[in-house]
């Protein structure tokens, strides 16, 4: 079923609308949601909280790309199910390798909240990776917005780990450069 | 930089331009993985010219056949995978799209696995166990990732792992075995060397068995286990004081904490053992990465004793100067 199909569905408020969402992107959400969390029990709960925000976002929302739409959903909801556990225990997906890696990686000490307001960083950082050439901003993001294995990222795209972390090292640098000389 | 600015970035990235989200997500960037063995690779010439003499072989073949029966149909049948691996259990298909020689994605059903080692295994008291590994599907849900994660392909099997224990003839344990890169979706193995990755050893103080996931060809992340209480247990590793300092030293200030103990380590093809000793030799200068959640340091070609402590169940490096050439995990916190 086309994404706009689906869309319509949920404007309708017809109980199939879910149902055809968790058809076509289940996959997707459950892939995001473990590769964050490490529990088949979150996950899972992860992907149902998903279906149950679109059924109340749609409408009034109306997604320009609605695989995107329902990804942020489910990665956001993983993070802060993330967060949660966090506080208790140590997880052992990909989250904390990510978070590793993005160790100091902003300027100072200060909070993020202190340093720019989220709309200004998240516009350089798209401002970024727009000047980045495809490839390796499809890297980027599959790494730090879909938190995919090294390994996964490198099957995918056809090339070592060992480059795989070479260039995101290379550029999370880069972005940290972007970012301090825009006093960010 | 604390671990919950940390987060608060990763929470930031949350808005980045969903364009961009939607090419990563995407197939159409996926270039298609080549499995090729760094051994297949070195025999790419072999491989060429089998595969000339297979064409005309077929080409031969195919005369005669037509020449004798114009109107009967001829079919391809796929080669039947290695004898290194028992196909007795598969009941795995292949799909039309993939016809190839030595080529086939293979169908996920229920049951679907494939035998890849067995062995006789004792425990710290004698018991005698059978020691299998098998290799299966797991099916996440998503197509793009399922894909080809249960594939023979180049010359590569691929699939997860596990392992399961038979006392007596009934199995009483199994578990899927993780190595190599954490979320690591499937392991690939080159077919005619897949026993070279699973192996039990004897050593004075009991028995152990090394699993281990070859990356590169080379270099292999290996994870040792016993067995007690009738269940497979992995000897951890812990750090020496050698170790820990230098830990210390990288991580001091910056919100981590070494872990206590590692999982996996990085070791050779080549080894020999001794008394409780298992010595691998490093016959080539290499380097490791940094920058990532482990570290590998730079090492030399010599010899790595590891010695197993059977009471205890760990394993540690008898050389201090080698501390780095395992992975060092951190936690933190």
């Amino acid at each position: 079923m086309e994404d706009n199909e689906i869309i319509a569905l949920f404007n309708k408020r017809s109980q199939s609308a879910v149902e055809e969402a968790s058809k076509k992107f289940g996959g997707l959400c459950k892939k995001i949601a473990s590769d964050i969390l490490n529990s088949k029990e979150d996950c899972e709960e992860c992907v149902n909280d998903t279906y149950m925000k679109l059924w109340d976002s749609i409408p009034p929302a109306n997604p320009n790309i609605l695989s995107a739409y329902i990804a942020k959903i489910t990665r956001n909801l993983a993070l802060t199910k993330y967060r949660e556990n966090h506080r208790q225990k140590r997880g052992s997906g990909n989250t904390e390798l990510v978070l590793e890696e993005l160790e100091n990686f902003l300027v100072s000490d200060k909070t993020v909240e202190q340093q720019a307001e989220r709309t200004e960083l998240v516009s350089a950082i798209n401002d970024f990776l727009s000047q980045q050439p495809k490839d390796k901003r499809i890297i980027f993001v599959q790494r730090y917005w879909y938190c995919c294995s090294t390994a996964e990222i490198a099957e995918r795209n056809g090339i070592s780990k060992t480059n795989v972390t070479t260039l995101l090292s290379r550029m999370r640098t880069a972005l940290k450069k972007y970012l301090e000389e825009r006093g960010l | 930089m604390s671990i919950e600015e940390n987060f608060n970035f990763l929470e930031i990235l949350s808005d980045i331009d969903e364009e961009y989200v939607r090419e990563a997500g995407t197939e159409e960037n996926a270039v298609q993985p080549q499995f090729i063995h760094p051994r297949l690779k070195r025999r790419k010439p072999v491989f060429a010219i089998a595969g000339i003499a297979a064409c005309f072989a077929l080409i031969f073949v195919i005369g005669i056949a037509l020449s004798r029966n114009s109107g009967a149909e001829i079919t391809q049948t796929l080669p039947p995978i290695n004898t290194a691996v028992n196909t007795t259990e598969v009941t795995a298909t292949e799909t039309a799209e993939t016809t190839e020689e030595n080529h086939r994605i293979m169908e996920p059903q229920d049951n679907t696995k494939i035998d890849l080692f067995s062995s006789v295994i004792n425990d710290a008291e004698g018991k005698e166990y059978e020691l299998k590994l098998y290799m299966y599907h797991i099916d996440n849900g998503d197509d793009m990732y399922n894909a080809e994660a249960f594939a023979i392909k180049e010359g590569m099997l691929r699939g997860n792992v596990a392992a399961e224990l038979l006392y007596n003839g009934e199995r009483v344990f199994d578990q899927e075995l993780v190595i190599g890169s954490v979320g690591q979706v499937a392991k690939s193995y080159y077919i005619p060397e897949i026993e070279d990755n699973f192996k039990v050893l004897h050593f004075d103080g009991g028995d152990v068995f090394s699993y281990a996931y070859s990356d590169d060809g080379e270099l292999w992340f290996t994870q040792f286990y016993t067995i007690r209480d009738g269940k497979l247990e992995v000897m951890e590793r812990y750090f020496s004081d050698e170790e820990r300092k230098q830990i210390e030293e990288k991580t001091t200030g910056k919100g981590i904490t070494p872990a206590k103990a590692k999982y996996e380590f990085i070791t050779t093809n080549k080894f020999t053992t001794d008394q409780n000793r298992i010595i691998y030799e490093l016959d080539f200068e290499t380097s490791g990465m940094s920058g990532h959640s482990y570290e590998i340091g730079s090492y030399s070609t010599g010899e790595i004793p590891l010695i197993f402590d059977f009471e205890n169940s760990t394993v540690r490096c008898e050389k201090e100067e080698y501390a780095g050439l395992v992975y060092s995990y951190f936690d933190v916190v």
